[in-house]
């Protein structure tokens, strides 16, 4: 049993990253500070019940995904939401792979990665609809194994691995739509 | 990626790079990586994006922002 007389000492230091998956989730500055603040908050109050050993983050973690999907239940979707289409498999391998690229020295595929920036792959992930935008930030952001998303969640296993193929494969279409604005176009015309 | 060897690992992608397959089925992949070197790349390129976009993704929180939950913490603990 944790004692609360440390949870300063041990629980501030996942302000960064909280703070961070929580601008993912809200998509805006405001509500990711309440929903962090709202979460240590909740996280004091019931530090008694964490199992000292375990891993803090993603107990902190959980606390602030329940918090987001009960205080947002009813949210609207945003009008910038991409519709998911269906995408192919390794839909930015096979772009990339084929891309033009005017330096020869250097492989196509360092120049998108360093073509993107942060804030790109932000507004992606912004992008996608919430319920695909949650596995895909619990996964491939946070770790967390396909059961503990389930749980978290609130949806079978196989909806959280549908949801997050069909999550990743979008988020490969902007990204490539991205690389397309920043010049990027594949030698043999593939794209859309 | 034509054959079926190659199909197959990449149906399984994901789940291999999840660490979510059973240990029989990653030590095939494992072994047809090793001889296909078109499934190889683009292993290594999924794995190369996912950490692109853990690591591109992250924020800091504004130094505001951690004051005032350290405030709130200490509010409640005196």
């Amino acid at each position: 049993m944790a004692d609360r007389a440390n949870f300063e000492r041990d629980a501030i230091q996942y302000t960064h990253p909280l703070y961070s998956a929580a601008l993912r989730m809200t998509r805006n500055r405001a509500d990711a500070e309440d929903l962090v603040q709202e979460t240590f908050l909740k996280a004091y109050r019931g530090y008694d019940g964490f199992e000292e050993g375990t891993n803090l983050r993603a107990w902190l973690y959980r606390i602030l995904t329940n918090t987001f999907i009960n205080r947002y239940r009813q949210r609207q979707r945003r009008p910038d939401e991409v519709d998911l289409d269906e995408v192919e498999g390794l839909y930015l391998y096979k772009r990339v792979a084929t891309a033009e690229t005017d330096r020869a020295a250097r492989s196509a595929e360092d120049e998108v990665f360093e073509a993107l920036e942060g804030s790109d792959v932000r507004k992606a992930i912004d992008k996608l609809p919430r319920k695909y935008r949650m596995p895909v930030l619990m996964a491939d952001l946070e770790g967390f194994s396909y059961k503990e998303i389930a749980g978290m969640l609130e949806i079978p296993i196989g909806t959280v691995m549908s949801r997050l193929h069909r999550g990743r494969r979008a988020l490969q279409k902007l990204l490539w739509q991205t690389a397309e604005e920043r010049g990027f176009h594949t030698t043999d015309g593939e794209g859309d | 990626m034509r054959r079926k060897p190659c199909f197959r690992a990449a149906t399984r992608l994901y789940s291999y790079l999840d660490g979510e397959i059973r240990a029989v089925r990653r030590i095939r992949i494992r072994l047809h990586l090793r001889l296909c070197p078109n499934c190889r790349q683009a292993f290594r390129f999924e794995k190369r994006l996912r950490r692109f976009v853990r690591e591109r993704a992250h924020v800091d929180a504004p130094p505001e922002v951690v004051e005032r939950v350290r405030r709130l913490i200490r509010e409640r603990s005196s």
